[in-house]
């Protein structure tokens, strides 16, 4: 062995103090009477019910150890097979859980600009079946929002304590506002993730953890969040839950990269009920947001406001991310820095734009052969197609540069796209 | 679901916070300041002030490399504290402090002792590369963002001090 390693394993193995009984007990001492006094002065969240979570913990453990039974069961059974992770059923195992912790971490790179110099966001989001969704959206880790969802009650409101203002979105029915919880639901993400093509990873361990992996690529990865996207899934060897999904996304034809990692999963644990309802100060402001439907109308009108902004150009992509980062483009070219304080017209642009990207993306996750062609098709071209999809059999819907939209034949079609 | 707990306002996760890390922290501190009084000091301020900071706490990370990164600057603090002081004239007793109650202090082998004076002897910057990476079990980027400098300023350091103490220690631990 190089000496380099024997001094290495030396200090990592035999470089160990221990603290003594006395010393250990004085210091917990203290510490137990520090958080003592801190409950004392600082309202904390609503003590958990611990001993409920001990039981879910116990009772994770349990279908942990069952699960490792199953595996060491089949590979009796089926000596040929490595895979450690029982894939088939692991759709069926995320169905049943009824909340989850997660941590998600997302870095933008962008050509040009250092690393280092975009935005660290770090989002922790809570997912209840019974309470709902509760988002904290923290940037260079200061708080940016915490946006509480929650279908059955019908509460979508976002607090953002930095402006000391909330916006509550408004007209959307519990169907939708589900539709709009499962976007970001890690359950929804997993299920997508298994019902489209994906290749195995093999073996690896993630923070100690034996975890098996899962590969999907192509742009309907993320729903059409992305013109194109890598997600890998790990799930754990023995518990079948996922402890990490990391995604990589392309944003404007590679200008810009963003990779997201999903971990620090807890699955199945308690929730206090606290934790999802609004907390509003009395001192915040308040805005009504009009969410439009997504739907073809509000798709042309979402291209005619971003033609209006652009002097005639179309955005390049539909892509949701492509989308948002045209838009503040688009807007940081007319504001110049006033787009800090203009967060008004940011905010409506964005939510009257953003339709067409949704709805692109519903297109690209139905399969209806959409194709945009964006990044050549302008006003200038009113014969020209600029967004089209199959409508029916034999049907072909197209929205032409003019903004006007009709059906036609798939021979029709090939003559207009020639 | 330790550090919800802990969050949560959970006494018996906060206890099995301090029996997870206590021993790794402690060894971490003194290794960082080979003074068994100071060591006990700054885990001591760590743990209370971490236990102070449910509220504030996120979620997200490691725990671990949190409370690493949180006595990391604390043993520097003590560096620092100690250089503004004057000279004393115990500086040159032996740090580790020994008492005839083990009990009552920290507890260590012979070995332990022996490693960590030759590791009290780098550069403070060279010190917290080595031990931070082989004790604290942290990535090199993550001690280049704790340092502030690149990743091949912390390999550098890194190299360095690992020549150094095979210098110090005569190669007695490379047979």
């Amino acid at each position: 062995m190089k000496p380099m390693d024997n001094m290495e394993e030396a200090i990592k193995k035999k470089l160990n103090f221990t603290a003594g009984a006395k010393m250990r007990d004085r210091i917990l001492d203290d510490v137990l009477k520090a958080q003592e006094n801190s409950k004392k002065t600082i309202p904390v969240l609503k003590e958990p019910n611990v001993r409920r979570i001990i039981m879910k913990s116990r009772t994770i453990k349990l279908a942990a150890a069952a699960a490792v039974i199953i595996i060491v069961a089949l590979i009796i059974n089926f000596q040929f097979s490595t895979s450690g992770v029982a894939w088939g059923a692991l759709v069926e195992k995320i169905e049943s859980v009824e909340s989850v912790v997660y941590r998600l971490t997302t870095n933008v790179k962008m050509q040009g600009m250092p690393q280092g110099q975009t935005p660290k966001t770090e989002t922790i989001a809570y997912y209840s079946s019974e309470y709902g969704t509760r988002v904290e959206n923290y940037i260079n880790d200061q708080l940016s929002f915490i946006m509480y969802l929650n279908p059955k009650e019908n509460i979508y409101v976002s607090v953002m304590p930095g402006q000391k203002k909330f916006m509550r979105f408004t007209n959307k029915s519990p169907d939708e506002l589900k539709q709009i919880a499962e976007k970001d639901d890690p359950r929804v993400m997993v299920r997508h993730m298994m019902s489209t093509e994906y290749k195995h990873l093999g073996r690896d361990k993630i923070n100690g953890i034996d975890v098996e992996g899962i590969e999907c690529t192509g742009p309907k990865v993320m729903g059409g969040m992305f013109e194109e996207a890598t997600a890998r899934l790990w799930v754990e060897i023995g518990t079948d839950f996922p402890v990490c999904i990391e995604i990589e996304g392309i944003v404007s034809g590679g200008q810009m990269e963003m990779s997201m990692v999903m971990d620090d999963f807890q699955w199945n644990v308690e929730l206090d009920p606290a934790l999802f309802v609004p907390d509003i100060p009395p001192d915040y402001t308040s805005r009504e947001i009009n969410l439009p439907e997504v739907n073809e109308g509000t798709a042309i009108n979402a291209l005619h406001l971003f033609a209006e902004l652009t002097d005639g150009r179309y955005p390049g992509s539909l892509a949701l991310m492509t989308l948002m980062k045209e838009i503040t483009e688009e807007l940081t070219k007319k504001y110049g820095i006033k787009i800090i304080v203009k967060q008004d017209e940011y905010t409506s642009a964005i939510q009257n734009i953003l339709p067409v990207g949704s709805f692109y993306a519903q297109l690209v996750a139905a399969e209806k052969e959409a194709v945009y062609y964006g990044d050549s098709v302008t006003a200038e071209n009113p014969e020209a197609v600029l967004l089209r999809w199959k409508a029916s059999d034999g049907v072909y819907r197209v929205i032409f540069g003019d903004l006007s939209a009709g059906n036609f034949s798939a021979e029709e079609l090939a003559e207009l796209e020639k | 679901m330790l550090k919800w707990k802990f969050k949560c306002g959970s006494k018996d996760a906060l206890r099995r916070i301090y029996e997870k890390y206590l021993d790794y922290l402690l060894t971490l501190t003194m290794a960082l300041l080979n003074n068994a009084s100071s060591a006990e000091d700054v885990v001591h301020d760590v743990f209370v002030s971490f236990a102070k900071s449910a509220e504030e706490f996120k979620l997200s990370g490691s725990l671990k490399y949190y409370l690493a990164t949180a006595v990391c600057n604390r043993a520097r603090d003590q560096i620092r504290a100690k250089k503004r002081q004057p000279a004393r004239l115990d500086e040159s007793d032996p740090v580790i402090s020994s008492s005839d109650d083990p009990e009552q202090s920290v507890i260590y082998s012979e070995e332990s002792q022996r490693l960590n004076e030759a590791v009290a002897q780098l550069p403070q910057q060279q010190r917290e590369v080595v031990v931070l990476h082989l004790k604290g079990e942290m990535k090199f980027r993550e001690i280049a963002k704790l340092q502030g400098e690149s990743i091949n300023t912390i390999l550098g350091r890194y190299r360095y001090g690992l020549n150094k103490l095979r210098s110090i220690l005569n190669g007695e631990v490379e047979k």
